[in-house]
């Protein structure tokens, strides 16, 4: 599992992704740990086929004992099917997740850890030396769904939000964004259900001070390329009338 | 047979669904040996005293079919709920496989994560035993309906005896006796078969 350092302050944002021994017919993930003077924050810990791969990768970070949260931006297996074995792992954790899947969540085995629900409104999680936030991502897309967002670090941890399907061993970080654009383009169009949602969440984070965005799939934007995913995810169509539009070439044609 | 390997798992889990299904059919001729019992008390009060013996062997075949029924229920509330363990006992060795897994390729050991796994074992290995203690108490249930079963073939043995002396009512009372004798002999087969199921999973 390639680990990269995506933020080094007070305190530190690491990124876990393009796992050589993954099973070829899973799809890669990206899981990030926030690691605040002694306590660490996981992030879309991942699927039950990833656990072993990211337990060395966390290690290697922190002390696994130092794992005193969870978060789950929606209820997708490759987000969170690992959760029965970090319930047994911290089980003195804390799970942040939405409130709506906190039923169906469960269902991984959640015995030990506690569930926080999200509200549908968000909310924020102190961290040592950080205040982070839950934004609202519902329909983005799960009904509930939420990113995290870090003022300090100015990363935007966006959930499926910028996923791409890339081929293993992809680099992590976006180099040219005009190439990146047809990697993204299917996945947004046909995974995201909603205009409306789509353009009140970038309505929403065209307000926050974003440096890098971080998505569950595929490499992460940084500097300019963040504006430009904005600019290019609000001109597309996405969802239903995609779909929609597509029928009606297709019927024109 | 190992039920920790994968292909044990699915034979254990079609093996148990074979049991619960011969089961029901146990459950239904519990069912007739009952109304075969209520018939024979009936045909036993017509005809008074020259069937006065018949009465206490359809009391126990009566009582027989009752508690045949209630075993099998318990059989098939045991072998649910050792499903579920064995489902439990999988995700547990599954967990600590993921976990072993992950620890081999720590670069410096985790006192943590060690400790995690001894917890782990520790939990497999009850569940183990949990699991080998249902087995056996499911052999034991099956053993008692088999001789429930046993025991209804030699009342039946009886009851032909006592229907030689009850005159016109002895066609009767023998064809009782013979629907019991057969509904207990179609018991104790199945519960061989069920036997020997539960034997090759152990």
């Amino acid at each position: 599992m390639l680990r990269t350092e995506i933020f080094a302050g007070r305190h530190h944002w690491f990124a876990f992704g393009r796992d050589p021994d993954k099973l070829g017919h899973i799809i890669d993930t990206n899981q990030y740990l926030v690691r605040d003077q002694g306590v660490a924050f996981l992030l879309d810990p991942g699927g039950i086929e990833t656990f072993s791969a990211m337990l060395p990768a966390v290690a290697s970070c922190c002390e696994i004992s130092e794992i005193a949260y969870l978060f789950a931006s929606h209820q997708d297996p490759d987000i969170i099917s690992s959760l029965g074995l970090w319930d047994r792992t911290v089980p003195h954790a804390k799970l942040y997740a939405p409130w709506l899947w906190e039923g169906f969540l469960k269902h991984f085995g959640c015995h030990n850890i506690e569930y926080v629900g999200i509200p549908d409104e968000g909310m924020t999680l102190d961290l040592p030396s950080v205040r982070l936030q839950f934004v609202p991502a519902h329909y983005l897309h799960s009904s509930g769904n939420f990113h995290v967002y870090d003022p300090i670090a100015k990363v935007l941890m966006s959930g499926d939000v910028g996923a791409a399907l890339e081929p293993a061993g992809a680099p992590m970080f976006v180099e040219d964004f005009t190439a990146h654009v047809r990697k993204m383009e299917l996945f947004h169009r046909r995974w995201m259900p909603s205009n409306r949602a789509k353009n009140a969440w970038i309505a929403r984070v065209r307000e926050l001070d974003i440096e890098i965005m971080a998505p569950q799939h595929g490499r992460l934007f940084r500097g300019d390329d963040v504006k430009r995913f904005l600019d290019w995810f609000e001109a597309l169509e996405v969802g239903v009338t995609a779909l929609d539009s597509g029928a009606r070439r297709a019927a024109a044609a | 047979m190992s039920i920790t390997s994968a292909t044990g798992e699915q034979d254990f889990f079609a093996r148990t669904a074979t049991v619960v299904g011969q089961l029901e059919g146990v459950r239904q001729i519990a069912n007739r040996i009952t109304l075969a019992a209520a018939n024979a008390k009936a045909v036993a009060a017509r005809a008074g005293s020259r069937a006065a013996g018949f009465l206490p062997i359809t009391d126990f075949i009566d009582e027989m079919g009752r508690e045949t029924r209630q075993l099998v229920a318990r059989v098939n509330q045991d072998a649910q709920r050792m499903v579920r363990d064995v489902l439990a006992e999988k995700r547990l060795a599954d967990s600590l496989a993921r976990m072993q897994r992950g620890i081999t390729r720590l670069e410096t050991r985790s006192a943590h994560l060690d400790s995690v796994a001894r917890e782990l074992v520790a939990d497999h290995a009850r569940a183990r035993e949990t699991t080998a203690r249902q087995l056996a108490g499911l052999g034991e249930l099956l053993q008692t309906i088999n001789d429930h079963a046993r025991a209804a073939r030699m009342m039946s043995t009886r009851a032909r005896v006592e229907a030689t002396i009850a005159g016109d009512y002895q066609a009767s009372l023998e064809s009782v006796a013979d629907t019991v004798d057969e509904a207990a002999e179609r018991i104790r087969e199945v519960v061989m078969k069920c036997r020997a199921l539960l034997r090759d999973i152990n």
